[in-house]
C-alpha cells in the first residue's frame, strides 16, 4: 500500500530537498541513476537525494530516476520515508542504481491526511487513523462503511439492518448539530473527489392513515458511500476532528473519510480475479412464547369465527393438553426469513511504468436478502490512470461507473415487521397465499400478511452513478509544484412501488403507486499550489495554498403519487385516479474557498503546522456567508531528545487547537411561498402559501472549537504501541429551526443559539507479540468513550424533540445529554417506592422524565491476526457498552402475547410496592401492598399499567459481538510458481456475526429504524433484521 | 515552449477560479415562489387565496379541525376514544389538562394567526388588479379568511394580537371581533355591484358564496359582540337558499379534516351521546330529525355513537354557517331586544323546518314553552347546540347564554378560555396571563 500511495502523489506535493545553486566544487561529475524497490523491481519515485554534507540534493522522477552533481569523494544520502537509510560513495562512479530496503520499524508510517496529502504520521499533531485493505476485505462487508465498524477508535457506525443495501450511519466525536435533520456524518474523499454519502428517505409513506414518523422509517435507503466497490480500495484514513480536517472546511466538520483506491503498480501487467460466495441467515430472533394459541383471556377464538371476532391476539388456551393434533405453534419471528445469497466477482486489471499507471477493474456483487423476494446488486467498473507528459507535468484521471439497486422489503409502520408483531404463532406466516394467488390473511385486514407484502409489494431502485475527476500536475521546479483537480459526482435512481388495493396498506387510498425519480450532480474544482524549502539541515517547511469550488445540485428531483386504481396497470400512473408530481427542493448551493497550509519540521523532532481556511457559503445571508477559521497543531518526538532506549522506542505527543464552520441548508434565508400539496383538486388550480419558517437576517455559521491533545508510543522495538487522544469539541451558534411568536406571520425560524459540548478520550494499542519468520500473531485494540452535552438551550426553545412514539422521546433540552431518551415511569413514593393503586398494579406516571441515554457509555474493538506461512486467522470482536434502545415493533407483540415476554400469565402475582393511604390529619402514609393481581391480556394491553412503562420500552441495547472471523491461505509460491497464477492465489472465508450477546429482547439491537443520516438514534425494531454470513472465496493473481 | 503552456494553463485555471458570488439567483429555490412573484401578479394572488383555504381548512392543524375538535371536547358533546389522542384526550379533561402545549389549541393559535397573515398580505396587494370586479373579489375573499381567523382568536382566547408583528401587542377579544367585522364590512362595500369575473371562479376553489357568507359572518360576530341590530340587518340580508362550503377531495392532501381524522374510524374521537353536549333537561326530543341527520345510528356500535353531519367521507363538504344559525342568530337578536314574538318566530323558523339546503330539518313542532326572554333564549341556545353540532361555535354559545361555566357545579364546559400556547408565550413578552381555567 504505501508505495502505491506514494505513486499516486508524487510529484505532486512532494518535493524533497532543494538544490542550492552558491554550493559548486571543482571536480564536480553529474551522476544519474535509477532507485527501486528490490521486492518487485518496481521504480521509487520522489526518493530524497543528498550531498552529504552539503544542502545540496534533489528527488527522483516518476521513474525513480535522478541527476546531482557531486565530487568523487562525496557520500550521497538516499533517503525516503518507509525505506531505511542508504549511503553510497561517488568514487568516480556516474552511474549509480541504488535499491533501498523497506524499514519495517517504519511501516505504517505514512499516511493520507487533508486534501490527499501524504505524510508522515510522525509529522502530524494530530489523530489519524488509517485502515488497510485487508481489514477491509476481511470484513465481509460491502458497504465501505459497515467494513469500518469495530476499527475506529471514536466512531460510531451502527446499520440500518439486515437487508442487501441497508444503510449505515457513523458518527466521529459525537453529534455537533443539533437540528434533527443535520446530517453529522464525515465527508467522503475518494482520491481527492468529494463523494456523496448521502441517504435519500425519499417520501414513500406507506398509507393514508399510518403512523410512520416518515419515509426515513420504511425502507432502509442506502447510503450513498455503498457504491464504491471495497475492492477497489487501497486504504482509508480517516480523519476525525477539526484539527486533522480543517483544510477541508464546513463540509468536513464532522470529520473525514479519506478513500486511497488501487492504482497501477510499476511493473508487469497484473491482472486479478476473485470470486466470493456467501449465504445469509437472519442472526438474533426475538424469544416467541410456545404455550398458548390464539383467543383472548385464555378463550380460544377458533378461525370460523374471524368474520365476527379478530384472533390476532395469542391469549387463548394452552397448547398443553390440546387434544387437536393440528393445533402446532410457529417461531414466526425465525421463520419467515429465509437463507440469503451472496456472490461477488471482480477483476482487476493494472499496469504501471515511466509512462504512467493505469488500473481497471470490473466488480459485480449480487445479494438476495433473507427476507424472500429482496435483493440488491451492484455493478461497479472503475477506470483510473496516470499519465507523465512530461518529467514535470502529469495528468492524471479516473472514471467510476456504478449501477445499483434492487427490491427493498417495507419495514416502519405498516411493513412486514408490525405485520409480525401481530401475527399469532399458532398460524405460519409463511402459509399465505391462497390457490387463487390472493392473499391468506387470518386477521382479516388488520395488518397484512408479512410473506404476501413483501412478495407482491417491495420497493425496487435503481441507481446509476458517475464518479470521475481529472487532475493535472505541474512541478515549476525542485521547490514549487501545482495541482488543478475538478471532479464529478452525479447519480440518478428512480424508486417505485405498487401497492394494492387489498392490502391494509392500500385500502385506505384503495390502491397506490409512488414513482421517485432523484438526481444529484456535484462539481468540485480544486487548485492547489505548494511549496517546500529546506532553511538549512535543521529547519524546513512548507506552504501550500488553494482554493475550492463546489457546486452541489439535486436537479428534477421529484415524486409522483397516484391513488384509486382504475386501469389495469398497476405500475402506470396514468392507471389511477388521483395523481399528483411534486418536485422535491433542488438544494443547490456553492461554496468558494480559500486556504492556506504552513508546515515547519525542526529536526524531525518539532512539528508544527497551522492552516487557514475561507468559506464563502451561498446558503447564508450575504453579509455573513463569508467565514474564515484556523488550525494549529504540534508534534513533538520528544524521544529524540532523550537517550536511545531499549524499552521506549518512540514517543510524541500532540496538541492541537481547530476551528470549523458549518452553513446552513439551502434555501432557508429567503421567505417563499411553496405549493400546498395536491389542494384543492388534482392540482388543477394552484394554491400558495407562503412557508411558515423564516430564518434570522443575521444568520452566522455554527462553529465547532476542539481542543485536541494525543500522544503516540512504542515500546519493545516497536513490538506495542498505544496511541492516545482526549479531545474536547464546543459548538456553538447551533442553527436550528426554533418557533416564534405566531402573530408574526410565521411558526418557526432559523436561528444560532445553543453550545453543546463533546468530549471524549480514543486509545488505541497494538503489539505483536510473536514475530517470527514463519509465525506472527498481531493485536490490536482500539477503545473509546465519547459523551455529548447540551451547555446551552435558549429559553424560547428549551427543547429539540428528535422523535417520539407517545411512549419514548429523543430530546435535548439544556444540561441534557445527546441521546437521552425520555419516558415514563411508575409513579414513586416520596422514598422511591412504586406506588400500586388500588387494584394491585402500578402506575404508569404521566409525566416523562429522562429515562436512558441512546449513545453507547464506551466501545471498543479487537482484532487478532495469526499468521503461519500462508495460513492466516483473523478476527474482531466488538462490545458497545450501554446505549438505550426502544423496540418499536416489541409493544405490539406483547400486546398481542406472541413474545416470550408475555408466557408469565394466568398467574396471581402480589407487585412490590405501596399503596398510598390517607389519614385522618389530611397527610399520606405508604403501605405495603397486598393485594393480589391477574397477570392477563388486560394487564399487557394497559398502556397506563403496563405497555408505556419506560422500564419495558427503553431497553439496555449494550453488545457483544464477534463482528468477523476470517481464515485465508496463500498457496506456497514454490507450488505455483512455473503455473499462470504465480502471482498468488489466495483462499479465503469469513463468517460475520457469528456470536452475539445483549440483553436486548427484541432483534439485533443494531438496526437502526430512521436509516442512516439521521439524528433520530436510538429507535430500532421494525427494521430489517441483521444477518449472519458465511462467505467462502478465492483469489488468483495473474 | 510546451513548459509555456502548460505554465500558462495552470495560471488560467487560477484566474477562472476567483469567481466568488455565492449570492446569484440560482441560489434561491426554484421549487418555490419568492415573495415578488407571488404577490406581483392577479394570478399569484389568486394562488394565495388558495393557500389561505387550504390553510385554514384541510388538515389536522387547520383552524377547521381544532376548532370543532376542541370546542366539542371543551363543551362535553365529542368523547375521545382512545387517549393516546393525547391533546384530545386532554381537551376532554378540561381544567388545567390543557396546558400551554396543547397542540390543538396552538394549532388553532398558529393557524389562525398565519392565516391571518396571508391574508394581509392579499389585501395589501390586492390593488395591483386592474380590474375592479377582480380586486374586489379577491379583497372579499381574503377578509373571510381573515375575519374567521380573528373570529377563531375571539371566540377561544380572551385577548389576541390583531396585527401581524414580531412580538405584536395583544387586543382584547372585542377589539378583535370588531376588526373581523369591520374587514368585513369592507369587504362588503366593495362587492357593491360586482360581478365575480370568470378567471376568479376558475382559479379560486369553489364553494364560498362571499357575498352571502360575509352578511352571515358580520351577523355572527356582530351576535357575539352584542350588537343586535347590526347581527339582524346583517342576518336578513342572508339567502338561506344558498351554500357556502368547505369543499374537500380525496387524495392525501385536500381531505375532510374531520372525517379523516376523527369520524371516519372509532379511534379518536366521536359524539359523547346523543345528548349534544347539552343537559339531560335540554336534550334534543327524541322526535328531532336532526339526530338522525348528524348520527349514523340512535343505537351505539362499539359502546360508541357514531356521528355523521357533514363529514361523512374525505370528499364531503363543511359549511362555513348555516341557514339555521342564520334564522337562530336573527330570533336570539331579536329575543335580546325584547322582541318576543319575532324572536319565536324565527326559533320555528328552526324547529320546524323539515329540511334545508344542508337537509337539515328538526321537523318539530312550533315552539310552545314559556313566551318569556329567559325561556325563548335558553330554547334557542339549545336549538343552537343542536341544529350547529360540531360547528365550532359550542364554546361561545355556552358563555354567551351563561351556561354553568367550567370550575362550577353542573358544569356544562370543561374551560371557559384556551391558555396561550407556549410557544407564543416564550417568544412574545406581550402575552397576557393565562386564564384560570
Amino acid at each position: 500500500m504505501r508505495k502505491n500511495v506514494r505513486e499516486r502523489f508524487m510529484g505532486i506535493l512532494t518535493i524533497w530537498g532543494i538544490i542550492f545553486s552558491f554550493s559548486s566544487f571543482a571536480q564536480n561529475r553529474q551522476i544519474t541513476g535509477k532507485i527501486s524497490d528490490p521486492s518487485d523491481g518496481s521504480a521509487l519515485p520522489g526518493v530524497s537525494v543528498q550531498v552529504k554534507g552539503t544542502a545540496r540534493g534533489t528527488t527522483t522522477d516518476a521513474s525513480g530516476v535522478y541527476k546531482i552533481q557531486a565530487s568523487d569523494n562525496a557520500v550521497l544520502v538516499f533517503s525516503s520515508v518507509g525505506y531505511l537509510k542508504k549511503e553510497v560513495k561517488v568514487s568516480g562512479q556516474s552511474v549509480i542504481d541504488v535499491t533501498m530496503e523497506s524499514d519495517v520499524s517504519q511501516l505504517d508510517e505514512i499516511v493520507v491526511t487533508a486534501l490527499g496529502q501524504t505524510q508522515e504520521k510522525r509529522a502530524l499533531g494530530y489523530s489519524v487513523q488509517e485502515i488497510k485493505s485487508d481489514a477491509i476485505k476481511n470484513s465481509g462487508e460491502q458497504n465501505l462503511v459497515g467494513a469500518l465498524q469495530g476499527k475506529i477508535a471514536g466512531a460510531v457506525i451502527t446499520g440500518s439492518g439486515g437487508a442487501p443495501g441497508s444503510g449505515v450511519n457513523i458518527i466521529l466525536r459525537g453529534i455537533t448539530s443539533l437540528s434533527s435533520g443535520s446530517d453529522n456524518q464525515p465527508l467522503f474523499v475518494v482520491d481527492g473527489i468529494i463523494i456523496s454519502n448521502t441517504t435519500n428517505a425519499g417520501n414513500p409513506l406507506p398509507s393514508a392513515g399510518s403512523s410512520s414518523p416518515g419515509a426515513s422509517e420504511q425502507f432502509g435507503n442506502t447510503n450513498r458511500a455503498a457504491d464504491i466497490n471495497p475492492e477497489d480500495v487501497e486504504a482509508i484514513s480517516v480523519l476525525k476532528g477539526p484539527a486533522a480536517t480543517a483544510l477541508y472546511g464546513l463540509r468536513a466538520s464532522n470529520g473525514a473519510i479519506i478513500i486511497t483506491t488501487k492504482r497501477g503498480k510499476s511493473g508487469k501487467l497484473r491482472v486479478n480475479v476473485s470470486s466470493t460466495v456467501g449465504i445469509d441467515n437472519v442472526s438474533k430472533t426475538p424469544d416467541y412464547q410456545n404455550r398458548f394459541i390464539q383467543g383472548r383471556f385464555g378463550e380460544f377464538i377458533s378461525e370460523t369465527e374471524i368474520a365476527q371476532r379478530s384472533i390476532f391476539r395469542s391469549f387463548g388456551p394452552a397448547l398443553m393438553g390440546d387434544t387437536n393434533p393440528n393445533d402446532k405453534i410457529y417461531d414466526n419471528f425465525r421463520d419467515f426469513y429465509r437463507t440469503g445469497f451472496r456472490n461477488n466477482n471482480n477483476v482487476s486489471i493494472s499496469k504501471g511504468g515511466d509512462k504512467g499507471n493505469i488500473y481497471f477493474s470490473l466488480g459485480r456483487n449480487y445479494q438476495s436478502g433473507i427476507i424472500p423476494n429482496t435483493d440488491f446488486e451492484r455493478t461497479s467498473l472503475k477506470l483510473a490512470g496516470l499519465y507523465n507528459v512530461t518529467k514535470s507535468f502529469s495528468v492524471s484521471g479516473s472514471v467510476n461507473y456504478v449501477n445499483s439497486g434492487g427490491k427493498r422489503p417495507p419495514a416502519g409502520d405498516k411493513s412486514i415487521f408490525s405485520s409480525l408483531s401481530y401475527w399469532p404463532n399458532s398460524y405460519d406466516v409463511n402459509d399465505y397465499i391462497k390457490p387463487d394467488g390472493s392473499q391468506k390473511n387470518i386477521t382479516l385486514g388488520v395488518v397484512d400478511n408479512p410473506r404476501y407484502l413483501v412478495e407482491k409489494s417491495p420497493r425496487i431502485d435503481n441507481v446509476n452513478r458517475y464518479i470521475a475527476d481529472i487532475a493535472l500536475n505541474y512541478a515549476f521546479n525542485s521547490w514549487l509544484s501545482a495541482k488543478y483537480q475538478v471532479t464529478y459526482d452525479t447519480y440518478h435512481e428512480t424508486r417505485s412501488r405498487t401497492v394494492d388495493s387489498t392490502f391494509d396498506v392500500g385500502v385506505q387510498v384503495k390502491g397506490f403507486l409512488v414513482k421517485e425519480d432523484l438526481n444529484f450532480r456535484e462539481i468540485n474544482s480544486n487548485f492547489y499550489l505548494t511549496a517546500k524549502k529546506s532553511f538549512n539541515e535543521n529547519w524546513n517547511g512548507s506552504v501550500m495554498v488553494g482554493n475550492s469550488i463546489v457546486d452541489s445540485k439535486k436537479p428534477d428531483s421529484y415524486y409522483t403519487r397516484g391513488e384509486r386504481l382504475l386501469g389495469s396497470n398497476p405500475s402506470e400512473i396514468g392507471s389511477y385516479k388521483n395523481t399528483e408530481t411534486r418536485f422535491y427542493s433542488p438544494g443547490q448551493y456553492r461554496i468558494v474557498s480559500f486556504f492556506g497550509d504552513a508546515k515547519l519540521n525542526y529536526k524531525d523532532v518539532l512539528y508544527l503546522n497551522v492552516t487557514g481556511r475561507n468559506d464563502i457559503v451561498s446558503t447564508l445571508p450575504v453579509q455573513n456567508n463569508s467565514f474564515f477559521y484556523p488550525s494549529v497543531s504540534l508534534g513533538y518526538v520528544f524521544t529524540e531528545s532523550l537517550p536511545k532506549g531499549n524499552i521506549l522506542s518512540y514517543g510524541k505527543l500532540r496538541a492541537s487547537w481547530a476551528q470549523v464552520g458549518k452553513g446552513a441548508d439551502p434555501y432557508i434565508t429567503s421567505t417563499y411561498f411553496a405549493p400546498v400539496t395536491n389542494f384543492p383538486y388534482n392540482n388543477n388550480v394552484p394554491g400558495y402559501s407562503r412557508v411558515t419558517t423564516t430564518a434570522d437576517p443575521n444568520l452566522r455559521p455554527e462553529r465547532t472549537t476542539s481542543i485536541e491533545v494525543g500522544a503516540e508510543l512504542r515500546f519493545l522495538k516497536n513490538r506495542l504501541s498505544v496511541d492516545a487522544t482526549y479531545f474536547t469539541m464546543d459548538s456553538k451558534d447551533q442553527i436550528v429551526n426554533a418557533p416564534v411568536t405566531n402573530a408574526s406571520g410565521y411558526a418557526n425560524y432559523y436561528t444560532n443559539i445553543g453550545l453543546i459540548r463533546n468530549q471524549g478520550v480514543e486509545l488505541l494499542v497494538s503489539g505483536k507479540p510473536v514475530q517470527t519468520k514463519n509465525f506472527s500473531w498481531d493485536v490490536s485494540v482500539n477503545w473509546s468513550k465519547l459523551s455529548g452535552k447540551v451547555l446551552e438551550m435558549p429559553p424560547a426553545l428549551q427543547e429539540i424533540v428528535y422523535f417520539d412514539n407517545t411512549k419514548t422521546f429523543l430530546k435535548v433540552r439544556q444540561g441534557s445529554n445527546l441521546g437521552d431518551l425520555w419516558g415514563f415511569e411508575y409513579v414513586k413514593s416520596p422514598d422511591g417506592q412504586t406506588v400500586i393503586q388500588a387494584n394491585g398494579f402500578p402506575l404508569v406516571s404521566t409525566t416523562a422524565t429522562k429515562v436512558g441515554n441512546a449513545m453507547p457509555d464506551w466501545q471498543g474493538g479487537l482484532t487478532n491476526t495469526v499468521t503461519y506461512k500462508g495460513l492466516s486467522l483473523s478476527f474482531l470482536l466488538e462490545w458497545r457498552q450501554g446505549g438505550n434502545v426502544v423496540d418499536m415493533a416489541e409493544e405490539n407483540s406483547v400486546r398481542n402475547g406472541i413474545t416470550k415476554f408475555t408466557e408469565r400469565r394466568y398467574e396471581q402475582v402480589v407487585y412490590k410496592g405501596v399503596v398510598a393511604q390517607k389519614n385522618t390529619d389530611g397527610s399520606t402514609s405508604y403501605v405495603p401492598n397486598t393485594k393480589l393481581v391477574y397477570l392477563d391480556d388486560n394487564f399487557y394491553r394497559s398502556a397506563n399499567q403496563f405497555y408505556y412503562w419506560s422500564g419495558f420500552t427503553v431497553q439496555d441495547g449494550s453488545w457483544f459481538r464477534l463482528r468477523s472471523v476470517n481464515i485465508s491461505y496463500s498457496l506456497p509460491k514454490k507450488l505455483i510458481a512455473n503455473s499462470v497464477f504465480k502471482n498468488g492465489v489466495r483462499f479465503s472465508f469469513t463468517g460475520t456475526n457469528l456470536f452475539l450477546n445483549t440483553p436486548f429482547r427484541g432483534y439485533d439491537p443494531e438496526a437502526l429504524s430512521f436509516g442512516s443520516g439521521t439524528n433520530r438514534i436510538g429507535f430500532v425494531g421494525r427494521n430489517n433484521p441483521s444477518t449472519r454470513s458465511f462467505q467462502f472465496g478465492v483469489s488468483v493473481n495473474f | 515552449m510546451k513548459k509555456h503552456i502548460i505554465k500558462s494553463l495552470f495560471v488560467t485555471a487560477l484566474a477562472s477560479l476567483t469567481v466568488s458570488s455565492c449570492s446569484q439567483p440560482e441560489y434561491l429555490n426554484p421549487s418555490s415562489a419568492s415573495e415578488t412573484q407571488v404577490v406581483n401578479s392577479v394570478d399569484g394572488l389568486l394562488a394565495l387565496c388558495n393557500g389561505l383555504a387550504y390553510r385554514y381548512s384541510v388538515g389536522r392543524q387547520s383552524p377547521v379541525y381544532a376548532s370543532i375538535t376542541g370546542s366539542g371536547l371543551t363543551n362535553k358533546s365529542l368523547k375521545v376514544l382512545n387517549a393516546g389522542n393525547t391533546d384530545e384526550d386532554a381537551l376532554e379533561k378540561g381544567a388545567g389538562s390543557v396546558d400551554q402545549s396543547n397542540a390543538v389549541v396552538s394549532n388553532l393559535w398558529s393557524y389562525s394567526n398565519l392565516v391571518k397573515s396571508n391574508a394581509d398580505m392579499i389585501l395589501r396587494n390586492a390593488s395591483i388588479s386592474t380590474d375592479p370586479n377582480m380586486k374586489a373579489s379577491i379583497v372579499a375573499y381574503a377578509s373571510i379568511f381573515r375575519a374567521l381567523a380573528l373570529g377563531n382568536l375571539a371566540q377561544f382566547w380572551q385577548q389576541a394580537p390583531i396585527v401581524v408583528a414580531d412580538k405584536a401587542s395583544f387586543n382584547n377579544r372585542e377589539d378583535v371581533l370588531k376588526q373581523a367585522i369591520s374587514s368585513l364590512e369592507t369587504a362588503q362595500a366593495g362587492m357593491q355591484s360586482v360581478t365575480i369575473p370568470g378567471k376568479f371562479s376558475t382559479k379560486v376553489i369553489g364553494g364560498i358564496d362571499m357575498v352571502n357568507t360575509i352578511n352571515a359572518l358580520i351577523a355572527r360576530y356582530s351576535l357575539m359582540l352584542g350588537d343586535n341590530d347590526k347581527a339582524l340587518a346583517a342576518a336578513s340580508k342572508v339567502d338561506l337558499s344558498k351554500r357556502s362550503e368547505f369543499r374537500y377531495g380525496d387524495t392525501a392532501d385536500n381531505r375532510n379534516p374531520i372525517f379523516e381524522t376523527a369520524l371516519g374510524n372509532v379511534n379518536v374521537y366521536q359524539p359523547l351521546d346523543l345528548n349534544m353536549g347539552l343537559p339531560a333537561a335540554l336534550k334534543p326530543a327524541t322526535e328531532d330529525k336532526r339526530i338522525d341527520f348528524y348520527f349514523l345510528s340512535r343505537t351505539p356500535s362499539q359502546n360508541t355513537y357514531r356521528g355523521k353531519g357533514f363529514f361523512t367521507a374525505y370528499s364531503s363538504p363543511i359549511p362555513v354557517y348555516l341557514p339555521g344559525e342564520v334564522s337562530l342568530i336573527k330570533a336570539e337578536a331579536y329575543a335580546r331586544k325584547d322582541d318576543l314574538n319575532n324572536a319565536v318566530n324565527e326559533l320555528n323558523n328552526v324547529l320546524t323546518k323539515k329540511t334545508d339546503v344542508w337537509g337539515i330539518g328538526a321537523d318539530l313542532p312550533a315552539y310552545s314553552g314559556d313566551k318569556t326572554k329567559d325561556q325563548i333564549l335558553v330554547e334557542i341556545y339549545r336549538n343552537r347546540r343542536i341544529e350547529l353540532f360540531m360547528s365550532g361555535l359550542e364554546l361561545e354559545d355556552s358563555r354567551r347564554f351563561g351556561r354553568p361555566a367550567a370550575g362550577t357545579a353542573n358544569a356544562e364546559r370543561t374551560r371557559n378560555w384556551y391558555p396561550f400556547p407556549r410557544n407564543e408565550r416564550e417568544n412574545n413578552p406581550n402575552t397576557p396571563a393565562d386564564p384560570s381555567i
